[in-house]
């Protein structure tokens, strides 16, 4: 046997309804389902598309299986350049959560690896997360995870789908 | 063409020149080699001097038929056929005509046909195969036997023939003759098997044996014989299994029980998963009566085969003592629920309905107690399983509140696996929600759209809530769609009957909402006579429509199932020489008897009484229609033409021509098959028909009739049938079965009776003798239970009767009677009433599909 109870896979068109369901419970109210279903959007939906960025973002995504069942999932993306003076190039997490349920398990360390090796892979040296600057448990788990504070908070940055607004902070980790 | 009749007589044209029958044959030649249109070219040859040469025209025919002009293919042969009658015909042209017969399926026919071939002459010895084959299929195996002996005296050198031989023999009983038949090849082929045919060898010699058990009754020398004969076998017999277990049987037949045993421990060794040899082992063991020895065994049991259900589980169902069995359930399911088994309580639920009153409840306090000890984040594998358990459980003994809070804890702990998501709307579907039901299986297959079968039980509850377009394009996912905008079709041509039928069911449900609508609104119009506004015009016309469509698309789709089954028994035609060829008698006649109950099997039933309502309906309007006597028709008519001026024959024209084009839109998205092989999409040929109780008995009843077991048989449906007939003996005879099946106090036969005994009132359209046969049975068998004398007295309350005589809570019973309210004289509504007051007792679907449905 030996197997890992915890596995990491692709995630696809046929299973995106999970990666959706895992981003509602558990960060609620902050995805618009538009967001994941872009990630699968057809090639004719993509050039057609009004907003022309989304052609060029690359992002990478996975889900955790936990005893074969869907428990975490992760959102990534790949911003070779720097946006503004504040943004950072590198690998961006756009999404990362697991099941309350089933947290403790190393199940988010193993798809914060993930996103790691991507950033190797990309030859990019920054793995950065915008966090909502309230959410401290958030914030302990990436300082754990060797992730450090950059900069300033940031105001009003993250909006969530009911058109609230929070303060974010912007947290790094370096991979040399 | 039937004017051509004089050149029947003319026997003239029967003197065929040479040449014109050389042109024949070669345009035969061409038949056989597939170029069917050269053929016909020959042919056309040969009918352009002599219009009336038989050969020519059946040929032609059959050529026609296989280049798919049926139509023509049609009026040749019938054509052939005119000009033989009276005359002797030549063996080809029977022949041929027996081949067209036989691709047109009308079997009885092309045996007919084949069998004047042979009379007029035909050396053709192949034609007694094809009627072998065609004999079998349509059951007669009297002549089946004198077709395969006669060719097999024709082709000795085949294995097949023999096979076949011995299969006829056995079939009609001629069992030694069999025997000596299949021995004697055995002596012809001894040693010159070669490496290919031993499989077939093998099958045979089991098959002999089977011959020879069967055979042998319970005289202990021909046993002692059977045994032998195994024995010998043995070394050339593969199927080891068949072997064991007819060598255990016949040791059990013999009385040598310690014999048997060791051949059933032998078995459950080979196979240790099969539940039959364990409690074949009990009984060879003398021990089923006795749980303390049952118990010593299963125990052993268990230790050989410690990874193997049955020693575990069997024990479950005797063992007596509470603490005992408490104990082995703990033993059985926790480990199953630790290890996050999904079908934990599917493995228990025959328990829970076999001894429903001990274990449900001991199950229940164990699994609550393992789930106390669970932490949702410690254990989370054990936590969501043992919730699901316990939400089944719940749902087992009909908690519906509890059940929805287990399930909700699974869900809410892991709101990523689907199975939670099947058992919330299960519990929906239980209360009788059936939109909500849908909608919770519709989130959970957004989950993984790649999951086939949550795919179908989505389309299911979304057929059950009536929501047709939504479920056909949720299971057009997974079809075949090519050339057409969904999957219907690819549904009928892969046979998948649970759609169809309900599909077909929900069509039903929707047609009687439309119903009630369309009742509701006329009698509102006839309430405004006069003043009828343009909307309400609109809405009845919408709903005569809906309710033409919805009641054509139930019926359509009723008619698939039996197409099925049809085919399925046509299935078995290739099989008759398919399986002598290859050599597996045995397996052949298990599909013979698989054919015997066809028309009997759940889903073809089930087509069969949705259809029913609908016929009888359709009977029932009809005989009202009729004896509303014709004036009330005419009157409608009348006013119409009166009315109509010309700007309003104009709008209606429109109108019409505006419902086309609606129908022809929707056609594309109902059609069930390719515009070519249909031409009532819609079924309202179907619901046009003029005798539809004939239609009914030749399309779903006859088949049925024919097939069913006594003990399996549905009286009611019987006598609904008969009843519409007006076949009333028969129906006395269903009373009687369904006195003995149900007891003569149960609702249903209390109703049934009621029923029938106003059939014999003297104002009824039956049979005056029939009525008094019944008259004379009621008073012979049931004037003790009912009282005869007040059938004509007006006054009688036979729903008082009813309730004070027959289990009144039975809700069958009573809707049986609200059935035919208008055939009785009970008040409608007080009957209603009573029937709603009984529902209290039915979980809530019941009591919806009730309501909305049959009242």
């Amino acid at each position: 046997m030996g197997r890992d109870i915890c596995s990491l896979d692709n995630v696809y068109a046929n299973n995106l309804g999970m990666l959706i369901k895992l981003a509602h419970v558990t960060v609620p109210h902050l995805y618009h389902d538009a967001f994941f279903t872009a990630l699968f959007a057809e090639d004719t939906s993509m050039t057609k598309s009004k907003n022309p960025s989304s052609k060029k973002d690359v992002r990478f995504t996975q889900l955790a299986y936990y005893s074969e069942i869907p428990v975490g999932g992760l959102v990534v993306k790949l911003v070779p350049k720097k946006q503004n003076e504040l943004s950072l190039k590198g690998i961006q997490i756009e999404f990362l959560g697991v099941l309350p349920s089933y947290r403790h398990k190393s199940i988010g360390t193993k798809l914060l690896k993930f996103a790691e090796d991507k950033c190797s892979e990309a030859h990019q040296h920054n793995v950065f997360v915008y966090i909502p600057a309230a959410d401290n448990s958030a914030k302990q788990w990436f300082i754990a995870h060797g992730f450090e504070q950059h900069g300033e908070s940031i105001g009003k940055f993250i909006k969530d789908i009911n058109g609230g607004e929070q303060d974010a902070i912007l947290l790094k980790k370096h991979i040399s | 063409m039937s004017k051509k009749r004089g050149t029947k007589a003319k026997p003239v044209a029967k003197i065929t020149s040479k040449k014109e029958n050389e042109q024949f044959l070669e345009a035969l030649k061409l038949y056989e080699g597939k170029q069917y249109k050269k053929s016909i070219k020959v042919l056309d040859a040969i009918l352009k001097k002599d219009a009336s040469h038989i050969d020519s025209l059946a040929l032609k025919g059959l050529d026609l038929y296989s280049v798919g002009e049926k139509d023509d293919a049609t009026s040749f042969v019938a054509n052939a056929i005119r000009k033989i009658e009276g005359s002797a015909a030549s063996p080809i042209c029977c022949h041929v005509l027996g081949i067209y017969m036989r691709n047109t399926k009308e079997y009885e026919e092309s045996i007919k046909w084949f069998t004047a071939a042979l009379h007029n002459g035909s050396t053709n010895k192949q034609i007694y195969r094809d009627l072998a084959t065609l004999q079998s299929q349509i059951g007669d195996f009297k002549s089946t036997l004198i077709s395969r002996k006669k060719y097999w005296e024709s082709f000795l050198g085949y294995r097949a023939n023999w096979t076949s031989l011995a299969v006829a023999q056995d079939i009609n009983g001629e069992r030694q003759q069999a025997i000596n038949t299949l021995s004697q090849f055995e002596k012809l082929a001894e040693g010159k098997i070669s490496d290919s045919e031993k499989y077939e060898h093998n099958e045979c010699l089991m098959y002999k044996n089977d011959i020879m058990y069967k055979a042998a009754g319970d005289n202990q020398d021909k046993l002692q014989n059977v045994l032998k004969h195994l024995h010998d076998i043995e070394p050339y017999v593969f199927d080891k299994f068949s072997l064991l277990e007819r060598k255990a049987s016949v040791h059990m037949k013999l009385g040598q029980l310690q014999d048997a045993s060791i051949v059933y421990r032998t078995l459950i060794k080979r196979n240790p998963d099969d539940f039959k040899y364990y409690r074949l082992l009990e009984v060879s063991l003398g021990i089923q009566n006795d749980n303390k020895l049952k118990k010593a065994l299963y125990g052993k049991l268990e230790q050989f085969y410690p990874r193997c259900e049955p020693p575990k589980f069997i024990p479950l169902t005797f063992i007596q003592d509470e603490k005992e069995l408490s104990k082995k359930l703990k033993d059985y399911v926790l480990p199953q629920l630790k290890r996050g088994v999904p079908a934990t309580f599917s493995n228990v639920k025959p328990l829970y309905q076999r001894r429903n009153f001990k274990v449900p409840q001991l199950l229940g306090k164990i699994v609550l107690e393992y789930l106390s000890e669970l932490d949702g984040t410690q254990d989370p594998i054990p936590f969501i399983w043992t919730n699901y358990y316990l939400s089944q459980h719940f749902l087992f003994l009909n908690d519906f509140p509890k059940a929805q809070e287990y399930a909700n804890a699974a869900l809410d702990h892991t709101p990523t696996l689907v199975e939670f998501y099947i058992l919330k709307a299960r519990i929906f579907k239980h209360l009788g929600l059936m939109d909500t039901a849908a909608k919770h299986l519709e989130e959970g297959r957004q989950l993984d759209l790649q999951d086939r079968f949550i795919n179908c039980k989505t389309v299911k509850y979304f057929l059950r809530a009536n929501n047709i377009d939504k479920a056909v394009e949720i299971a057009s996912l997974f079809t075949k769609n090519d050339d057409s905008v969904n999957g219907i079709k690819d549904l009928h041509l892969v046979e998948a009957s649970w759609f169809i039928l309900e599909q077909a069911e929900a069509y039903y449900r929707l047609y009687l909402e439309r119903k009630k609508e369309l009742d509701e609104l006329t009698s509102l119009k006839n309430e405004t006579k006069g003043e009828e506004s343009e909307e309400t015009a609109n809405d009845i016309r919408d709903n005569q429509w809906l309710v033409r469509k919805y009641k054509g698309l139930a019926l359509k789709r009723f008619h698939a199932i039996p197409k099925f089954y049809k085919q399925f028994e046509d299935d078995q035609l290739d099989f008759h020489s398919y399986c002598m060829r290859k050599g597996t008698p045995r397996a052949y006649l298990e599909m013979l008897e698989w054919g015997k109950t066809l028309y009997t099997r759940p889903m073809y039933v089930r087509a069969m009484k949705g259809a029913s309502r609908l016929y009888f309906e359709m009977h029932d309007d009809h005989l009202k229609r009729k004896s509303d006597s014709s004036d009330d028709n005419s009157e409608d008519i009348g006013t119409n033409g009166q009315n109509s001026t010309s700007s309003q024959k104009k709008k209606a024209k429109k109108e019409a021509a505006a419902m086309n084009k609606r129908k022809e839109a929707e056609a594309k998205s109902v059609a069930a098959y390719s515009a070519d092989q249909d031409d009532d999409i819609f079924g309202e040929k179907l619901t046009e028909t003029t005798t539809p109780m004939k239609y009914f008995a030749t399309e779903f009843y006859d088949n049925y009739s024919k097939q069913a077991r006594e003990d399996e048989r549905d009286y009611i449906l019987d006598f609904e049938v008969n009843y519409r007939v007006g076949k009333l003996a028969l129906c006395f005879v269903s009373l009687n079965k369904i006195a003995r099946k149900y007891g003569p106090t149960s609702g249903l036969f209390g109703s049934v009776a009621i029923v029938l005994l106003h059939a014999t009132r003297d104002d009824t359209p039956y049979d005056p003798i029939l009525k008094r046969v019944v008259t004379k049975s009621f008073e012979k068998d049931y004037s003790e239970i009912l009282p005869l004398n007040e059938i004509s007295n007006d006054g009688f309350d036979w729903l008082k009767f009813y309730q004070e005589t027959f289990s009144e809570k039975e809700t069958k019973g009573l809707l049986f009677l609200y059935r035919y309210r208008e055939d009785v004289p009970i008040e409608q509504s007080a009957l209603k009433e009573v029937i709603i007051g009984g529902l209290s007792d039915l979980e809530p679907r019941a009591q919806n599909e009730i309501l909305q449905y049959q009242l």
